[in-house]
């Protein structure tokens, strides 16, 4: 599989939409390394959390910080997340960090903090407005990628790289995940908008699973020879697709970036994976309590960037390896920008 | 009460316990009843002492017994299960659908206990029919309820769409948020469940019928009891119970979410053998249960506010169930 | 004799299981007020006979009588209601629950709250206390679990379970077989209460000694047939042996 391309920054960042100034919770300035922070993310069970977790604390530990996260104590355990938020809720942090299972399940416990004039950042996944206002819950800061953008980006390069006129498969994670149909959805509105005749098969939902999607995209290319390449709405799905019996060249793009990933784009395996930065998602959000407490402007608004990683520049992509973890990729092959960092004082 | 036959209310001292202080201390069942409670004050001690301002905070104390009163609610309808030597791997997935189906009545402006009736029949049909393949085809509960862990998530899935749906309601979110004398909404409801289930195990003719029925089967059909009339009640209820702990989760987290939750699950069979009820049928109380899921919500808030890693969580809430269950083993 | 005085009778009964002919045609009866023993080799169709009677079976052919009255039975429940009780080899005592719930199993004394049935368990209590004391059983506390009572005492529960409904008839299926010498001793003292209380009493037993003292008429069955039937005084164990091996004939 070879390809060559110029290399796609497609997004290095969308950002500071809007700063808004925060009535000064933490009125007395703090020092960045006397903030207290903890942090309730989703079960640790995907690489993708890991590398939020060692963003968090990574970047905690840069400003002399020892950041307490806490993961949900189950997949889908949406109200087990929000008793963790409670129970660290009762505690005296300054910041808590975010990612709800589901849009709705921590309101009312982010509501309670909120309460306690405490700060909440958002990260990865938003929290829903309507539901936080209900509960009186409010967030200071959101971050988080924008996974519609990303499945966009992928679906206009896919098409730059096949042709016209081709059939894609598509592999979904959960159903009902909004993740996933946000890639996916992104996928097909970014591949419609550069080629009006491409056509899909799918989305099959293989559950963000590998073995599972290496069944379904054998089933898929037996139902349908005339795919021409996947889509698959996360890496570990990307990689199940790679040894499916009749995949021959066929293109295949993931999403995340995940270590696996990088190593089968490098041996050619597959083509793509547009890598999102979960690292830089847990950085922000500690820099985002930072501000708060030191009574800074924080901005409301921040999207982390996404880089699509092919054979062009998974070298420079794989440079950026950390040691250690599922998700060495932790920081973009290139510059992006950080609305937070300049404005910590020091 | 009579003490010996429900040792349960051997935290209830005195009622009529003929039995001297000394034959109780040789019944073993007397000691897995009171394992739980030793084990849960000792969490309560342990933590307290490591961070008191904390983890005893009144604040969070109400936290301890918010997040219990979902999964004790479950663990009553799995009590009755094994107590019937059965068990029922479908509540995660029947709260699930019960959230649904309470979600597709409210998008319809149904009232919300219209809302909350219809994802209770829905659990108890989904309850009736584990019970009735089980005793009429006489089809293993672990493999049936197994099949319906599947059927209803996935009829939940396809009801719903895959999507959420987003309820506010301030009646619903009163009942999760508020307290009274410093005791949640939620537990009140909880507890009322527990000590009607209390009531309903040790002071009905249905509750003899259901532990003949558990402890020897073949012995409460030759006495004419029916073992098909007590599973299908048995599975009745705890689909019914989760069906009715749907509501409790739609107020707690404002929406009806369509994936299953099968920490649920875990905690429902932990805590029942935490709590001193035989795998084996024929023995069980609701209290030992209900306190045993004190104790695993209790353990992991401390070990939250403590800031043990989430890795190391897991292992400590396996580690107290393997260790208690073979204590309870070994003094029996 | 007269049809009146007797408790029961099967009439040339026939059951078979698929190809089994486990009872080909089996006539027996028994008085109120006697004991009236079954014995036989294993296989005879002792356990058969007695589970058509007490309706656990339903016969394919032939006719069971209680006082003279024609009957089928279609489950246990309703051989109960007609005064059948059975003691299986097994008992039937399940072991969680205390003496005084297996006393009352199925038959508790309830107040009923519209649907919900509350146990009286006071009143169960004492009438358990009552229910043992009139066979003279001890045992330290109704309220104790079955399963720490000696075989014995279990075997006497479970007597007193079938006894204790205004039963007539009281069937027996090998009571002994697992009882030491003593508790067997306190068994038959128990039957022969009953007796005494006018039960009519249907017992199957191998132990032949234990047959001649308490039985007043003994039938003996061989391969699905009874082959022959007689008073007890007029036999010995010799010939019981002689019968049920198939070396002698009596009619
Ligand atoms: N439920 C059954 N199904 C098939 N065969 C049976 C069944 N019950 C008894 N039999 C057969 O019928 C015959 C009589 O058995 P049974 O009445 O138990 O004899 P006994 O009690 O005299 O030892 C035996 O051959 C036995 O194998
Ligand atoms: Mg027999």
């Amino acid at each position: 599989m070879k390809r060559k391309s110029s290399a796609v920054i497609l997004l290095a960042v969308a950002a500071l939409t809007v700063s808004s100034v925060l009535p000064g919770q933490a009125a007395a300035k703090k020092k960045a390394k006397d903030v207290k922070i903890a942090a309730v993310v989703k079960g640790l069970d995907n690489p993708f959390f890991i590398g939020i977790k060692e963003g968090i604390e990574e970047t905690a530990l840069k400003y002399g910080i020892r950041a307490n996260v806490q993961a949900a104590p189950g997949l889908n355990d949406d109200v087990g997340q929000a008793n963790k938020l409670d129970s660290l809720a009762g505690q005296n942090y300054d910041c808590y960090i975010v990612i709800p299972i589901s849009s709705n399940n921590l309101s009312q416990a982010v509501g309670k903090i909120t309460k306690k004039k405490k700060t909440v950042i958002n990260i990865d996944s938003p929290i829903d407005a309507t539901s936080l206002a209900a509960a009186g819950g409010k967030v200071t800061s959101f971050a988080g990628t924008d996974n519609f953008a990303a499945g966009e980006a992928g679906g206009k390069d896919m098409i730059a790289k096949i042709g016209t006129g081709k059939t894609i498969g598509l592999i979904a994670g959960l159903a009902g995940n909004v993740t996933s149909a946000a890639r996916i959805d992104g996928f097909k509105k970014g591949a419609l908008a550069a080629d009006p005749t491409v056509k899909f098969v799918g989305p099959e939902n293989a559950d963000w699973d590998t073995t599972k999607a290496l069944d379904k995209a054998n089933a898929m290319l037996l139902a349908n020879p005339s795919i021409a390449a996947f889509f698959a709405a996360n890496d570990q799905m990307a990689q199940g697709i790679s040894k499916a019996t009749n995949i021959g060249t066929k293109k295949i793009y993931g999403v995340d970036g995940i270590a696996d990933a990088l190593t089968l784009v490098k041996s050619g395996k597959i083509s793509a994976t547009i890598s999102q930065y979960p690292y830089v998602m847990g950085q922000m959000g500690v820099q985002a309590c930072i501000i708060a407490a030191q009574g800074g402007k924080v901005p409301e608004k921040t999207i982390t960037p996404y880089y699509i990683i092919d054979s062009s520049n998974i070298d420079k992509a794989l440079a950026n390896n950390s040691s250690r973890g599922y998700f060495p990729n932790q920081l973009p092959p290139g510059t992006y920008d950080n609305p937070y960092e300049k404005l910590i004082k020091k | 009460m009579d003490t010996k036959s429900n040792p349960g209310s051997a935290s209830k001292p005195g009622a009529d316990s003929k039995l001297s202080f000394k034959q109780r201390l040789r019944d073993p069942y007397f000691w897995s009843d009171w394992l739980v409670v030793v084990a849960f004050l000792l969490v309560i001690v342990v933590f307290g002492a490591i961070n008191p301002s904390a983890f005893l905070s009144i604040y969070n104390l109400n936290n301890i017994l918010v997040a219990s009163a979902i999964p004790a609610i479950i663990v009553v309808g799995q009590t009755f299960t094994v107590a019937t030597a059965g068990i029922d791997l479908s509540v995660s997935s029947i709260l699930t659908l019960g959230a649904v189906i309470f979600g597709i009545c409210f998008t319809k402006e149904l009232p919300v206990w219209v809302c909350m009736l219809g994802g209770m029949l829905a659990g108890m049909i989904a309850g009736i029919i584990n019970g009735l393949i089980i005793s009429v085809r006489k089809i293993n509960d672990f493999i049936v309820t197994l099949g319906m862990l599947s059927i209803a998530a996935g009829t939940a899935l396809v009801l719903s769409n895959g999507r959420p749906v987003q309820i506010i309601n301030s009646g619903l979110a009163n009942v999760a948020i508020n307290e009274k004398f410093g005791v949640p909404y939620l537990m009140y409801i909880a507890f009322a469940i527990v000590v009607f289930s209390h009531f309903l195990l040790f002071h009905t003719r249905f509750g003899v019928h259901l532990l003949a029925v558990g402890g020897d089967p073949d012995s409460a059909r030759a006495m004419g009891v029916s073992i098909v009339r007590i599973k299908v009640a048995v599975y009745g209820i705890s689909g019914l119970l989760a069906g009715f702990a749907a509501t409790l989760a739609i107020a707690r987290i404002g929406a009806a979410e369509p994936a299953a939750n099968t920490a649920i699950l875990l905690n429902s069979v932990a805590a029942v053998v935490l709590g001193g009820v035989s795998l084996f049928g024929g023995r069980a109380t609701i209290f030992g249960p209900f306190v045993a899921t004190l104790l695993l919500q209790a353990l992991s808030n401390g070990l939250t506010i403590i800031g043990v890693a989430s890795y190391y969580q897991y292992i400590s809430v396996g580690i107290v169930v393997i260790l208690s269950a073979s204590l309870v083993r070994n003094v029996r | 004799m007269s049809t009146t005085s007797l408790a029961i009778e099967c009439n040339a009964v026939k059951k078979s299981f698929g190809n089994v002919n486990a009872l080909k045609g089996a006539t027996i009866s028994a008085r109120p007020g006697e004991v009236t023993a079954i014995v036989g080799d294993n296989g005879a169709g002792k356990t058969t006979l007695i589970k058509c009677i007490a309706g656990v079976y339903q016969p394919d052919e032939g006719e069971i009588r209680i006082n003279g009255e024609s009957v089928t039975f279609d489950s246990p429940e309703s051989a109960r209601v007609a005064g059948i009780e059975t003691v299986y080899q097994n008992l039937s005592l399940v072991e969680d629950l205390t003496i005084w719930q297996n006393l009352f199993l199925n038959r508790e004394i309830t107040k009923n709250l519209g649907v919900v049935k509350i146990l009286n368990r006071a009143k169960m209590r004492e009438e358990s206390e009552a229910m043992l004391k009139k066979l003279d059983v001890y045992i330290p506390s109704v309220r104790s679990r079955t399963r720490g009572l000696s075989g014995g005492q279990r075997q006497a529960v479970a007597i007193c379970r079938a006894v204790g409904w205004g039963s007539k008839v009281v069937i027996m299926d090998e009571p002994t077989a697992a009882l030491g010498a003593r508790e067997t001793m306190k068994v038959e003292e128990l039957i022969k209460k009953m007796k005494a209380q006018g039960l009519a009493i249907l017992l199957i037993s191998h132990n032949f000694e234990q047959v001649l003292r308490l039985s007043d008429h003994i039938f003996v069955m061989r391969q699905g047939d009874v082959i022959a039937g007689m008073r007890t005084k007029d036999t010995t164990g010799d010939e019981l042996v002689a019968l049920i091996t198939g070396s002698a004939k009596r009619g």
